[in-house]
């Protein structure tokens, strides 16, 4: 695992911890769902989100990079990043939560290769989501 | 020749596609995206593939999920939803297919809302648009919590005061209940495109169009610029996704490409205009607000919004079902806000963490409320071009400036909200309020009617002052935020409205044929 990978982990570990009921996002890969989106917006995409991470830990503990960071303080530099006053950092901010969200909450954990749904995630078992409907079954019919 | 190109074939493009073919003229609707005519195949019912807007099916780009999205700028609203396809926004929206206010029309608009009725009426009895028969276990508390703080039963359409109601719903007697209206319907299970419960114009009004025999629909053909000579509108040009650039002649030429595509047509075909070409953007600033109870809510079964509650002069707010992925982005993942002392919301903003984890373990015990704000129109809130181009030229820049009484509606809307909430049974103590920034589920303006040039770009017809033949047939044609209901239906009607205007203006139609058409 590179440095960079090892940043993805830890954010997304931020936003969806191991701690409370569920699983972590990184054991639903949402770190790899992230680093895909990332990578398809430019081949330096993910090491510039890694980045971005690492120099904003070091304005926490001078020095640091995230993965340095304690789990509270990983915690106050993505809300940092969501609440920050340069609508870039913002939308970068809001980013990484909404994937980790879509990653976690959506679909991403039951795709095969093929993109189709073939297992529940697990967070959806966790919320008590029963997956896609066609409805009620006496009405589902034309 | 055909005699009248539309371009966009989405909530607006559609009707007057149709509306016009029906009449007896031929007709043109050039469309950027595709038309999923297999909807069981397209629509998956799962939410991130159909919504997201990288390469979800509904995103604004092109077929190919492979290639980007098509770029646009923003300055003060992070979030443009736009749909590429037949049936553009209503391919996603829930149906919600109210009437404006009365009040927010008449002394606003060159039409009185009495001159909007039968046009309603045409639309509603088309799709159909309709109350539901059942509610779901979210709508029963929300009731509840409306009586409770003194918001009365006001039921029919006319909405004259304060009250909750039933939401009339462009969704057939048909539907399933199960619970996907947002990520494209496609139920029930061998009905066909042309009768899926959910009454988008994918499924209606582009199906009757093409019916007519006399309407083509292109697909995959991005217009690119008007054509026109001698203060007159003549054509459109276009460019196919292979990147071929075609020409359509026609007499009229209709714009139906919403509040940021028609705009910006506009200003890359050269086009003279007034000043208020691309402002008096509204968007119904929306915001969320949430909280738990100690029963199931069931926030996935039945069409997603079954009951309203309308706050003329202030906007709507409405229970809404959602999967956990929507609910999750649209409570929990706007900036972080400290609470005041007298906020009715124990928390909002940001929620990561495992506060997070225990909210959306919540999730079926949790009752969700949107809320739309009826926000103020101002020049200031517009579309302009930006400084670079994709493939189909200059790209549009959307700018949002919320004015203080916009967010003093917002403010007060989602404190009734929250108010309804505790009502209704919810703990104080998980009231939470998303805070969410601008974006554009709603949009309005752009390229409103009126009669003045120097406040308008259409005048009462909906045919641009400044070029005759070109009319304007999209949500950008709405004068403000119509008091703050969804806007589809309004649209829908305008452009019925609009395409009996093209047959008496310019195909010879009397006024009483044209109603008739």
């Amino acid at each position: 695992m590179d440095d960079v990978e090892r940043t993805l982990r830890a954010v997304v570990d931020t936003v969806v911890p191991a701690d409370g009921p569920g699983p972590s996002a990184s054991s639903s890969d949402a770190h790899g769902f992230v680093a895909g989106i990332a990578n398809r917006m430019g081949a330096e995409t993910t090491a510039m989100l890694a980045g971005l991470l690492d120099a904003s830990a070091a304005t926490v503990r001078t020095g640091c990079s995230f993965t340095d960071l304690a789990p509270r303080e990983r915690e106050g530099v993505v809300r940092g990043l969501v609440g920050a006053e340069d609508p870039d950092l913002a939308q970068v901010g809001r980013l990484l939560v909404s994937l980790t969200l879509a990653a976690v909450y959506g679909e991403y954990a039951g795709l095969d290769d093929g993109g189709r749904l073939v297992r529940r995630p697990p967070s959806w078992d966790v919320v008590g989501y029963p997956g896609p409907s066609t409805g009620h079954p006496l009405r589902r019919r034309a | 020749m055909p005699d009248v190109v539309v371009v966009g074939c989405g909530g607006g493009g559609a009707v007057a596609a149709y509306e016009l073919a029906d009449a007896g003229l031929e007709v043109v609707a050039l469309e950027a995206g595709v038309w999923h005519r297999e909807p069981e195949r397209a629509f998956t019912r799962l939410e991130w593939s159909m919504f997201n807007s990288i390469d979800g099916t509904f995103r604004w780009g092109p077929a190919d999920p492979a290639l980007p999205p098509w770029p646009r700028e923003s300055d003060g609203i992070p979030v443009l939803l736009q749909t590429a396809g037949v049936g553009g926004n209503t391919l996603h929206y829930i149906g919600n297919s109210p009437r404006a206010y009365p009040s927010a029309v008449d002394g606003a608009w060159p039409l009185s809302y009495a001159d909007l009725v039968p046009f309603y009426e045409k639309v509603e009895s088309l799709l159909p648009v309709l109350e539901p028969e059942r509610i779901a276990v979210r709508d029963e508390l929300f009731i509840r919590g409306c009586e409770s703080v003194g918001v009365p039963h006001r039921p029919g359409r006319d909405v004259a005061g304060v009250g909750w109601r039933l939401q009339p719903n462009a969704v057939g007697r048909n539907c399933t209940d199960c619970g996907h209206c947002l990520v494209g319907c496609a139920m029930p299970e061998g009905s066909g495109l042309e009768h899926t419960a959910k009454r988008g114009t994918n499924a209606s009004y582009a199906p009757m169009a093409e019916a007519t025999g006399r309407c083509e629909v292109r697909t995959e053909c991005f217009a690119t610029s008007i054509l026109h000579e001698g203060g007159r509108a003549r054509g459109v040009r276009y460019r196919r996704a292979g990147g071929a650039i075609e020409e359509v002649q026609a007499r009229v030429v209709v714009l139906a490409g919403g509040t940021v595509e028609t705009p910006r047509l506009w200003l890359n075909s050269g086009l003279p205009h007034g000043g208020a070409l691309g402002r008096y953007l509204t968007v119904h600033w929306p915001d969320f607000v949430s909280g738990q109870v100690t029963m199931d809510t069931e926030p996935f079964a039945g069409m997603q919004v079954l009951t309203r509650a309308e706050f003329p002069g202030f906007g709507f707010l409405e229970p809404i079902g959602m999967g956990p992925l929507n609910f999750a982005l649209v409570n929990f993942t706007s900036a972080p806000a400290d609470a005041a002392p007298d906020d009715p919301w124990a928390s909002s903003g940001l929620v990561i963490g495992e506060d997070l984890k225990r909210r959306m373990a919540a999730y079926r015990r949790t009752l969700a409320l949107t809320i739309f704000t009826d926000d103020v129109e101002h020049p200031d809130s517009r579309v302009v071009l930006a400084d670079r181009d994709d493939d189909h030229g200059p790209i549009p820049r959307v700018i949002y400036r919320p004015t203080a009484e916009t967010r003093r509606r917002r403010d007060w809307l989602v404190r009734k909200g929250a108010e309804i909430l505790v009502a209704a049974g919810c703990d104080p103590d998980t009231i939470h309020r998303s805070d969410a920034p601008p974006n554009t589920i709603h949009q309005h303006g752009t390229m409103r009617m009126g009669t003045d040039p120097a406040t308008s770009v259409v005048d009462d017809g909906g045919e641009a002052h400044a070029l005759r033949g070109l009319f304007v047939a999209d949500c950008s044609v709405l004068v403000n935020g119509i008091g703050g209901p969804n806007p589809t239906l309004t649209t829908q009607a305008l452009a019925t409205r609009t395409a009996g205007e093209i047959l008496r203006r310019h195909f010879g139609a009397t006024r009483s044929e044209s109603a008739r058409a």
